[in-house]
């Protein structure tokens, strides 16, 4: 939903409940109790919903995860100038949506996935504003093939490659990891950086 | 002159609409900075004031003395 539709509401409902507490006496009529229901309880509830929607969306965005000022050396790592480094390949060649590209690789692609997440969202901040976060940053479990699978899994380049096609069965029960196995091990590096060549995306 | 009751009522109705507007305020200017702090303003600032309110408003219902 648009964010000016959602402050509208916001904005609408503000009126009513002023109406409300200017003259409370309004609610002696049913339709004034009907107001303030509306005013005090359902519109509140709904625009605050909203809200949360809007704002679960804006945290998938490449931007919201890199406001942090830990996260901006993973973000670097996408504008790598090399075929090697995983995340770079996949953000400069849009297999992954360029303004989610975080989130496209790091959500768990599971029924309660986003869910998941967005207590794994809680915890980072809670590691950033309050206590401390790791140096250097690692994730907390193994990646999981299945989060690559979600794209590759049915590709056609992916499924007809031989070394991909003879392992398949691991690959897909996550016992040989696409990222540790030695295959794709090239991954943000973030520690590393330094003297490297970056892309400039065409303005 | 306002019976008893509305006066009972009617001082919990505007607590509980102050509550509620500020809450939506805070949620409001949240929607306009797209940062993990916001996030966390909007749940536990604004989400805070809104339950608040909320609480107030249906606690002046239930407890309003009939008649």
């Amino acid at each position: 939903m648009p964010i000016g539709l959602v402050l509208a509401l916001l904005m609408g409902t503000v009126v009513a409940i002023a109406i409300v507490i200017a003259a409370p006496g309004v609610t002696v009529s049913r339709g004034g109790k009907a107001l303030a229901f509306l005013a005090l309880f359902v519109f509140p509830v709904a625009v605050s919903l909203l809200g949360a929607v809007e704002h679960m969306d804006r945290s998938k965005q490449t931007q919201f995860c890199l406001s942090c000022h830990v996260m901006e050396p993973y973000g670097r790592s996408l504008y790598v100038d090399s075929k090697t480094y995983l995340p770079a390949v996949h953000f400069q060649n849009n297999r992954i949506p360029r303004d989610h590209a975080c989130y496209t690789c790091h959500t768990n692609y599971t029924i309660y996935g986003t869910v998941h997440d967005k207590l794994r969202g809680l915890k980072h901040a809670y590691k950033y504003y309050i206590s401390k976060p790791a140096n250097p940053i690692k994730l907390y479990e193994p990646f999981n093939n299945r989060e690559c699978l979600h794209c590759h899994l049915g590709a056609r380049s992916f499924e007809e490659g031989t070394t991909h096609s003879a392992l398949m069965d691991d690959i897909k029960k996550n016992q040989m990891s696409c990222t540790t196995s030695g295959c794709h091990d090239v991954i943000h590096n973030a520690a590393h950086l330094d003297q490297l060549k970056y892309w400039s995306p065409q303005p | 002159m306002m019976p008893q009751q509305s006066v009972f009522v009617s001082r919990r109705l505007r607590l509980a609409g102050t509550l509620v507007i500020l809450g939506l305020l805070v949620q409001g200017l949240t929607l306009l900075w797209n940062h993990p702090l916001a996030f966390l303003s909007f749940l536990g600032l604004g989400g805070l004031l809104l339950f608040a309110g909320i609480v107030i408003y249906l606690f002046a219902l239930i407890s309003a003395p009939k008649g």
